[in-house]
């Protein structure tokens, strides 16, 4: 145990010191920033009275009033640009610098290595969002003069954890790619390119398999219909971008009733109450679920292929 | 009779059919500097790799101080202090936050103090609060022998820690090296390509080709009896060329010619070319260098 809260906290100082996280973080805040103050003055221009009560706080964050790009869009980007930039050297490069070598030849035990790597960038990641969250509120609660209701505050809270699982969904999957090859370049370019792949490419893929699959016309039976559309959110799932839009967006509007198919359709209608928390963690626990399952396989499958991994002094 | 610092038994490592090293067997005494020798892939890197635990052998065994390899590793690695010739330090650390990463993985107390120590004694105490990263090679190994210093190792393992370094630097952490080991009675392996160095430092020596230990034992035990006769000739005929053959092997180099035996043969040397009617400026006798022994062992 001594020699992953070591690792951990000498990952815990490469990263709050390095360069890159550096970037990224003022990146995500500018950015949170920015949409925030976007999304009040449209908010402003929209009118207040257009919203509920309960819910005002939370346009701010969802966007609903606002035609830019919401803050839950640029957080999904940024969140896996965060995840993907700490995970996708994690390992290579020490390898690589010959560092590996140094803490392989201390007297800790090889998966200790990993899991500090693994809960640095967790807690790192956690931090981060954590507290780009806290400035988005609070630069919101200046904005509006008001803060959130007390179900309003658990959204934004559940919706930060939420946040910080996809981000470790990237992590996970970064440091996977890292483990495998050997080469920088290589893990950093799959990560990329699987990115842009689930982030972009997931839901035309999902249509286009789900019409082969179920082929419908517009005269087939709404039943087919139905089982198509089941068929092709079933699919674009995979892609954990898709997942925490999902997740998000029933986070931050009360009014979303369900994720299944009817929920496209459902999302802008006006509903005669607004969900209650609970519920809504009803609706989003698979989502939750599938983000824990992806990240327990992208670690599982890192941890497998560390532990086999032969790390030499020297490579001849 | 006390037990060796550190002993290789029937170790192998076969890759997919390909066996890189072939049942090596060694005794190294607790104090020693030892020199691990051998071309590119003789197998030094994976044996070095095998007796830190990186590395799983595929048959046999190695016992550091008395902790079987395969059953403990974590306990063999207590005992052994690591310098590749890229040490691996974090550049964007101190040397300071570099030394104390090592003292906490090892659970060392009162580190400050030792860290202290170990800087001094390698010259480096001026340089700990700079970032690694501005430190030039020699001082990285400097730095990597204060790392071994400071997990108090049993044994400091070098994989050829003076390559890329200007002579003098080298000639510098060699003299560490050697007062470590005299001093704090380290024993040290080091794998080298530069012969010179190894004969200088070294009490023992392996050489080590396809896998396998092909020679060991001091400078002495490697040499035996071996002698050269060289002398120096004006010009020399065929036929005193092959007359000196029967005395053992002959090789020419301008002007030169080295007649290498198992006994002192000066005289007979002498003879053949006075028969000969050849004009001799010189003659000497010396005993082979670790480079002659290296380059005929190994071809």
């Amino acid at each position: 145990m001594r020699g992953s809260t070591v690792i951990i906290q000498k990952e815990l100082a490469e990263n709050f010191t390095s360069k890159r996280f550096i970037t990224t973080y003022i990146l995500i805040f500018l950015s949170s920033v920015a949409t925030a103050f976007l999304g009040f003055q449209e908010l402003a221009q929209v009118g207040l009275t257009k919203f509920e009560s309960d819910v005002i706080f939370l346009v701010l964050f969802s966007g609903a009033a606002s035609p830019t790009p919401s803050f839950i869009f640029f957080l999904s980007v940024l969140a896996s640009i965060l995840g993907i930039a700490l995970g996708f050297d994690a390992v290579n490069r020490e390898i690589a610098s010959g560092s590996m070598v140094r803490l392989l030849s201390n007297p800790i035990y090889r998966d200790s290595i990993l899991v500090g790597k693994i809960i640095g960038g967790f807690i790192t990641i956690a931090l981060v969002i954590g507290s780009i969250m806290g400035i988005t509120t609070g630069v919101d609660i200046l904005l509006a003069g008001f803060g959130p209701t007390l179900d309003g505050a658990l959204r934004i809270f559940y919706f930060t954890l939420a946040t910080i699982l996809y981000a470790w969904i990237w992590f996970s999957m970064a440091l996977f790619f890292s483990t495998v090859f050997n080469r920088i370049a290589t893990s950093a370019l799959t990560s990329l390119a699987a990115w842009i792949f689930l982030s972009f490419f997931t839901g035309m893929l999902a249509s286009v398999m789900a019409q082969i699959l179920i082929p419908v016309t517009i005269f087939s039976p709404p039943e087919a219909l139905i089982a198509r559309e089941e068929l092709r959110l079933a699919l674009s799932r995979i892609s954990p971008s898709v997942l925490f839009t999902e997740v998000a967006s029933a986070l931050l509007n009360p009014q979303i009733r369900t994720l299944g198919p009817i929920y496209i359709y459902s999302r802008d209608l006006p509903t005669p109450t607004p969900l209650t928390i609970d519920d809504t963690l009803f609706i989003i626990w698979p989502h939750i679920a599938a983000f824990i399952a992806e990240i327990t396989i992208f670690l599982t499958l890192a941890y497998i292929l560390f532990m086999r991994k032969e790390i030499r002094t020297r490579f001849e | 009779m006390t037990e060796p610092a550190v002993k290789l038994i029937n170790l192998r490592k076969q890759y997919n059919g390909f066996v890189a090293v072939d049942n090596v067997n060694l005794e190294i005494n607790r104090g020693e500097i030892f020199g691990l020798l051998g071309p590119n892939g003789a197998g030094k890197t994976t044996t070095i790799s095998m007796i830190l635990g990186l590395v799983q052998p595929t048959r046999g065994d190695v016992i550091v101080d008395g902790y079987s390899v395969r059953r403990n590793p974590v306990e063999v690695r207590r005992r052994i202090g690591f310098l590749a010739e890229n040490p691996g330090f974090y550049e964007g650390m101190t040397a300071y936050e570099n030394l104390m990463l090592t003292a906490r993985l090892n659970g060392v107390k009162d580190a400050r103090r030792r860290i202290g120590e170990a800087v001094r004694q390698v010259g480096l105490a001026d340089w700990l609060y700079e970032e690694v990263g501005k430190f030039s090679r020699g001082m990285k190994q400097r730095l990597g022998i204060a790392d071994a210093l400071i997990k108090d190792a049993k044994v400091l393992v070098l994989d050829e820690p003076t390559s890329g370094i200007d002579p003098r630097g080298a000639e510098e952490i060699l003299e560490l090296i050697r007062q470590l080991s005299k001093q704090n009675g380290i024993t040290v392996i080091m794998s080298s390509h530069l012969l010179h160095q190894v004969e200088v430092i070294c009490d023992k020596v392996a050489i080590m080709n396809r896998g396998r230990i092909i020679a060991s034992g001091t400078l002495k035990d490697l040499i035996g009896d071996r002698q050269l006769v060289t002398v120096e000739v004006d010009n020399i005929t065929s036929e005193a060329v092959e007359k000196l053959r029967k005395l053992g092997n002959v090789s020419q180099e301008q002007g030169r010619i080295t007649v290498e035996a198992h006994s002192d043969i000066r005289h007979e040397v002498a003879k053949i070319l006075y028969e000969s009617r050849v004009l001799v400026k010189g003659l000497s006798v010396s005993h082979p260098r670790l480079y002659e022994i290296y380059r005929d062992l190994v071809s």
